[in-house]
């Protein structure tokens, strides 16, 4: 199989490893960099949950051979919660029940976090139009979008922080009161540290 | 799935022609890559082999953009969501942020460029009727010796049919320059299943300006798209439009104009009708963001075709 030298940064760390020549950037991350939070979905380009910043801008790295990457800096999603706490957006998205299946969830994590970075007051509308490349089966696209506005108000300082913790659970009563799902932060960060 | 025993990327133009000569018969330029990838796979083409990919999307030379005099120069593998994030373009181009934001999807915007989606040549291409509309000439160039020829082509000529154009096998589609219109209303209608990732069924470009007092067309360009082999400018509605007084009966004679265009294999019914609303929007949406008073458009008419 034909090699091609392959350097660039990733999460902030300098990699240096070689790449087959036709691989995608999808393929060498999941592969050859052992980062699987980068999920493959329809491999076409429609789903974008492969998503990752490439020089900051988002890709669907399912349409990048990987030589386009070399010499880049690659921010994978696993790069939004490298100091061992989630992101706001990500707190958000556990909050609000949005991991749901977590196929497409880290796609929709990284654009919702394009949308947060080019606009921090980003409006509702402008939020479904920034995630239309991304496509989740459940449907449950109301949490998502619930998510990503809940993080943009927490950002702002429009709402307190303390909207992202989990609800009160009073008398110990679980039935009627929104749980967080416990296998969330693995899901929107793509990593196992138990301290997630 | 796409392989290939070697990707070159290309520093630079002499380079990628340099590659082109070695490799000729065995190659092929990639610019975005967001056409290959998806069509090399099961249900399209399959697996595909392709000996040596040339990616020519990092020469400067077709990256740059500059708007002057009139005129806009573009890269050929200038992303499409530079139109919607580049302020110069946005100004220049009245119709390209609205056919961008039609186009795709934000992520794969950020790979796919103007000059590939010319160049695909595919009766449905989002980025063709509006470049069509702004009098866009293209850039191609070729090898000679150790000199590098030049020939420019209006785009009117450049495409032959579905997935055909007049670029020979050697050559690259380097710039495409077009009309700076700064000032003018633009629109761009497209009909899909949804808003993102959809090719279109029809769509229609529109650039619209108006007389002092905001009541009649001056210049007009309009182009379609997706109903026929090839897109199309629209030469008869826009001289029918000229001087014409921005009014409902204008607006519908010249969308009925053009309903003989439709020639898909599928769904002439529809285009037709399709067609015949997206005219009128369009022509309606450019005239107001070309300063045409609201009330010079009857809303039933807008409602009509909404």
């Amino acid at each position: 199989m034909p090699e091609l030298q392959f350097e660039a940064t990733v999460n902030g760390r300098r990699v240096r490893k070689p790449a087959s020549t036709h691989q995608r950037l999808l393929d060498y991350i999941r592969d050859n960099l052992n980062l699987t939070g980068t999920k493959e979905g329809c491999g076409a380009g429609e789903c974008g949950t492969c998503s990752v910043f490439i020089d900051g801008k988002l890709f669907k790295s399912c349409l990048v051979p990987v030589a386009k990457a070399n010499g880049k800096a690659i921010e994978t999603v696993e790069g939004l919660s490298q100091s061992g706490e989630l992101s706001v957006l990500q707190k958000a998205f556990h909050k609000t029940g949005a991991s749901q299946c977590g196929y497409c969830i880290p796609g929709m994590v990284m654009a919702a976090t394009a949308a947060l970075r080019s606009n921090a007051r980003v409006g509702d509308e402008e939020i479904k139009e920034r995630l239309g490349g991304n496509i989740c089966r459940c449907t449950g696209y109301q949490k998502i979008v619930e998510a990503v506005s809940l993080a943009r108000d927490v950002l702002n300082g429009k709402t307190p922080a303390n909207a992202l913790a989990e609800d009160e659970n009073a008398d110990g009563q679980f039935i009627g009161t929104n749980v967080r799902r416990i296998d969330a932060p693995s899901k929107v960060s793509g990593r196992h540290e138990r301290n997630l | 799935m796409l392989t290939c025993d070697n990707y070159l990327t290309a520093a630079t133009l002499d380079e990628a022609f340099d590659a082109m000569a070695s490799h000729a018969g065995r190659c092929r330029l990639v610019a975005g890559a967001t056409d290959i990838l998806p069509w090399a796979r099961e249900g399209r083409a399959g697996d595909v082999h392709i000996p040596v990919l040339i990616d020519i999307a990092s020469i400067p030379e077709l990256t740059e953009v500059r708007v002057e005099a009139g005129r806009v120069h573009m890269g050929a593998a200038t992303p499409l969501q530079r139109f919607l994030d580049t302020p110069a373009l946005h100004d220049a181009l009245p119709c390209m942020a609205h056919c961008a934001v039609w186009f795709a999807d934000d992520q794969i915007r950020e790979s796919a460029t103007l000059g590939g989606n010319l160049v695909n040549a595919s009766p449905a291409a989002d980025a063709t009727p509006p470049m069509i509309a702004h009098g866009a000439t293209l850039e191609l160039a070729s090898k000679r010796g150790e000199t590098i020829a030049r020939r420019r082509i209006p785009i009117a000529q450049f495409f032959t049919g579905p997935g055909k154009t007049q670029m020979r096998e050697d050559e690259i589609l380097v710039g495409i320059e077009c009309d700076a219109l700064p000032g003018y209303g633009g629109s761009f209608q497209k009909v899909g299943h949804r808003r993102s990732l959809v090719i279109s069924v029809a769509c229609v470009a529109a650039l619209v300006s108006l007389d002092a007092s905001k009541r009649y067309f001056d210049d007009i360009r309009l182009s379609i798209g997706g109903v026929g082999p090839i897109p199309l400018r629209l030469a008869d509605v826009e001289a029918l439009l000229r001087g014409a007084p921005v009014d409902t009966q204008t607006i519908d004679q010249a969308a009925s104009m053009s309903m003989h265009l439709v020639q898909s294999r599928t769904r002439q019914v529809y285009r037709r009708e399709v067609l015949r609303g997206f005219i009128a929007r369009a022509l309606i949406e450019a005239a107001r963001e070309a300063g045409a008073e609201v009330e010079a458009i009857s809303e039933e008419l807008e409602a009509s075709y909404a």
